[in-house]
């Protein structure tokens, strides 16, 4: 598949997208609602050029589905975790501010981790180092090294699932090993 | 009663309490970071439950799509919100040190 495919199967998804929530907004579907949605959204992109999305070569909807049925169960265990800990003692909570590596070098997969991240048990993204591909974390409750080092690997679980359900053509590593070719192997966790 | 009466009757007041516990957070933790917690996660679920409960009230799938969108634009919108205040506060030093257990990052001279 040549670059110019890429882009234009990229623009394509953007506007099915903004085409499906135009839709939605109105609550039908009908020939007016979509000839309608069609005209915004081409009048939308003459105007504003969006960007290209990234291509997303093939979707697993099996790992799909489990990384975001654990992104669900993620999600409440957080929102309890900290809702216990807004009402016990929020004075003495104590967070971490730690570093994570990431293995994808592709822009949708770690998109979709920092997003999770930052909906996660305790876990927020304050920073991101592109070029050494370094995720920069806030942790909370974090009261000791062990727990510092839980939140890290909770962070490469959800990479490992993103990974495994979206497959990405520039992204040369192979989700099960998480090696990458061209560099040694980091130091496992 | 119907089944959905009782989903609403459930959901609703656990969405409520959660997005009221939230609040409290935001109100109680000591910090801009351990607050940004609070108010990123809390809330987060407690609006997709109460959203979650609104939906068999809706009667037809047309209503209840746009209920979706709100789910889908709130799980895109929350986290970048998060991140760029985080963010932020992380660049400026808003963080104060007596509330982390750990710092791995470099030292703030080199901070990008």
């Amino acid at each position: 598949m040549n670059g110019l495919a890429r882009r234009a199967g990229g623009r394509l998804g953007m506007g099915v997208w903004l085409l499906a929530v135009w839709v939605l907004l109105w609550g039908r579907i009908d020939a007016a609602t979509v000839i309608g949605g069609l005209a915004v959204v081409l009048v939308a992109y003459a105007v504003s050029r969006l960007p290209t999305v990234p291509l997303v070569t093939r979707v697993r909807p099996v790992p799909l589905a489990k990384a975001a049925l654990e992104f669900a169960w993620d999600l409440l265990v957080s929102s309890v975790v900290i809702a216990w800990h807004a009402l016990r003692a929020p004075g003495r909570i104590q967070g971490a501010i730690i570093e994570v590596g990431a293995r994808s070098r592709s822009e949708v997969v770690l998109l979709a981790v920092t997003t999770s991240v930052s909906l996660r048990p305790g876990t927020l993204l304050v920073g991101l180092d592109w070029e050494r591909s370094l995720l920069r974390i806030h942790g909370m409750p974090v009261r000791s090294e062990e727990e510092a080092d839980a939140a890290r690997d909770g962070v490469l679980r959800t990479e490992r699932r993103l990974m495994r359900a979206l497959v990405i053509p520039d992204d040369d590593i192979r989700p099960d090993t998480g090696a990458r070719p061209d560099v040694p192997p980091a130091e496992e966790e | 009663m119907t089944a959905g009466d009782v989903v609403t009757a459930v959901l609703l007041p656990t969405g409520a309490a959660f997005s009221a516990v939230g609040a409290l957070g935001v109100l109680r933790f000591p910090d801009l970071l351990t607050r940004l917690h609070a108010a990123t996660k809390p809330q987060t679920i407690g609006l997709l439950l109460i959203l979650a409960g609104v939906a068999p009230q809706t009667g037809s799938l047309a209503d209840a799509a746009p209920l979706l969108l709100v789910a889908v634009f709130q799980l895109i919108t929350a986290p970048v919100a998060a991140q760029t205040i985080g963010a932020a506060a992380y660049r400026t030093g808003a963080i104060d040190p007596a509330t982390l257990t750990l710092d791995e990052s470099s030292p703030p001279g080199d901070r990008a």
